[in-house]
């Protein structure tokens, strides 16, 4: 027996198959991770329109049935277009990279609101962003490791509980990544520590945390240093909680694409 | 459960492979094979291999073909000023029985596609900067109409326009997420001619 079930959803994936078809991969408010059969996608009278590209803001409609690896979708339509997110290089290149992450650590019919609230508001966000959108990458990444259940402890050491606040001369702080945040003095020479965080950039991840305006984030100016360092934290934090976490596909390609343009419009 | 024997299985499995085929039209087509005098299937198989052996890209556009370079690389009757950007031998096909284009063509062999982690150095882009010459007037990129398709567009309209040429687009007469090769004529030729700069 299936049941029909209507659900909001973000489009993570799209897959060609056949001589018209597509298998959609969708993270579902209401049922995690889905993928969905649909068939005639890719006719030029297809009904489906843009609602099946990737990072699309769709309501789902599908026949659900128990033990299916792949549901059969009945239909789909946009809730609301992200239209800068398929004309803006620099926002498709972050927007790529928050729907492949999530494809990676969503499992299949796990329910998880907050997760589906924090891509949704986030994709959103990227759309309408008028400076800076790649700061919004940092927002998602910080907080995906919330939603997921290991939230970044920047407040006091992770050992000893002491509170750490931040004091102006200190230029940077010692973060223990395995065991999930910052370290005081006392505790790393005991446990040791595995990255060193710049002042600057902890204020901004204490900023990410504490505050749901997500707007916040494109007033950070941060340089290409600082950028460097503050990827390579964040990705270490993510590897290390998430087993299984690979480098991205969407990264890999954006870096080489990124770089010819670099190349020819000499700048 | 009926029994069927290995090789007709066979047969029937690899026609179900074919694009547009499911298991039943398969079943059709393994029948019809079998019933065929012997000289016929002959015949078929040697199609069936001639084309592979025969067909190669061509080293200038791309395309399949059995000359290299191509009938329509080769034309004086082609203009030599304008190369149209496709993703797939197909949509050759498909803008060439409008009849209302007449330059030339670079094929990609797909399209940008990020999440699949298909970069630049996995099409024919170097290929396509090295055919831009003074002479070359125009660039029209007729991509598929969905995110990979627009990803490439961007791209290569950004690495072009910086070479001088004019770099346009075909209009959006096909809905995004449909495929240039399931276009009608009518809608193809009105996309070419309604291109805009980008
Ligand atoms: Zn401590
Ligand atoms: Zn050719």
């Amino acid at each position: 027996m299936s049941t029909i079930v209507k659900t909001e959803a973000i489009v993570l994936r799209s897959v060609n198959i056949r001589e018209s078809s597509k298998v959609v991969t969708f993270y579902t408010r209401q049922f995690g991770k889905v993928a969905g059969m649909v068939k005639g996608a890719r006719q030029s009278k297809s009904k489906f329109g843009s609602s099946l590209e990737p990072m699309s803001y769709v309501l789902l409609v599908f026949y659900k049935k128990e033990g299916r690896d792949i549901q059969t979708v009945s239909h789909c339509d946009l809730m609301k277009p992200f239209r800068k997110l398929y004309e803006d290089l620099d926002k498709m290149a972050v927007g790529m990279t928050m729907i492949e992450l999530v494809n990676i650590v969503a499992h299949e019919q796990e329910q998880n609101i907050e997760l589906f609230t924090l891509l949704q508001r986030t994709l959103n966000t990227l759309n309408t962003a008028t400076h800076n959108p790649s700061n919004l990458l940092y927002y998602f990444e910080i907080r995906l490791a919330k939603v997921l259940g290991f939230e970044p402890i920047f407040g006091h050491c992770v050992s000893c509980r002491k509170e750490l606040k931040e004091v102006a001369e200190v230029r940077s702080y010692k973060i223990h990544v395995e065991k999930g945040g910052l370290i005081c003095a006392k505790c790393s020479a005991v446990y040791g520590h595995t990255a060193l965080l710049p002042a600057g950039i902890l204020k901004i991840f204490r900023q990410i945390l504490a505050s749901n305006e997500m707007e916040a984030v494109f007033d950070f100016e941060v340089d290409e240093k600082t950028r460097n360092i503050m990827e390579s934290f964040i990705w270490t934090y993510l590897r290390y909680h998430i087993s299984g976490l690979r480098a991205l596909k969407s990264d890999q390609v954006f870096s080489k694409m990124f770089a010819g343009l670099k190349n020819a419009e000499g700048n | 459960m009926l029994y069927i024997s290995d090789s007709l299985n066979q047969l029937i499995e690899e026609f179900s492979q074919l694009p547009g085929i499911g298991r039943k039209s398969a079943q059709r087509l393994a029948l019809y094979i079998l019933k065929l005098p012997k000289e016929e299937v002959i015949k078929i198989a040697h199609a069936l291999v001639n084309v592979k052996e025969k067909m190669k890209y061509c080293s200038v556009c791309w395309n399949f073909t059995e000359t290299d370079p191509c009938d329509i690389c080769r034309s004086a009757k082609r203009e030599m000023n304008t190369i149209c950007v496709v993703e797939e031998p197909n949509d050759v096909l498909a803008i060439e029985k409008t009849h209302e284009y007449h330059g030339l063509y670079h094929v990609l062999g797909g399209s940008l596609s990020p999440l699949e982690g298909i970069g630049p150095d996995d099409l024919k882009v170097k290929e396509l900067l090295t055919r831009i010459s003074p002479e070359i007037e125009e660039i029209i990129l007729a991509l598929n109409p969905d995110i990979e398709g627009e990803a490439t567009t961007i791209y290569l309209s950004r690495l072009l326009k910086p070479l001088g040429m004019k770099v346009t687009r075909i209009a959006r007469g096909i809905p995004i997420g449909g495929d240039l090769e399931f276009a009608d004529e009518a809608t193809l030729t009105k996309a070419l001619e309604g291109r805009v700069i980008v």
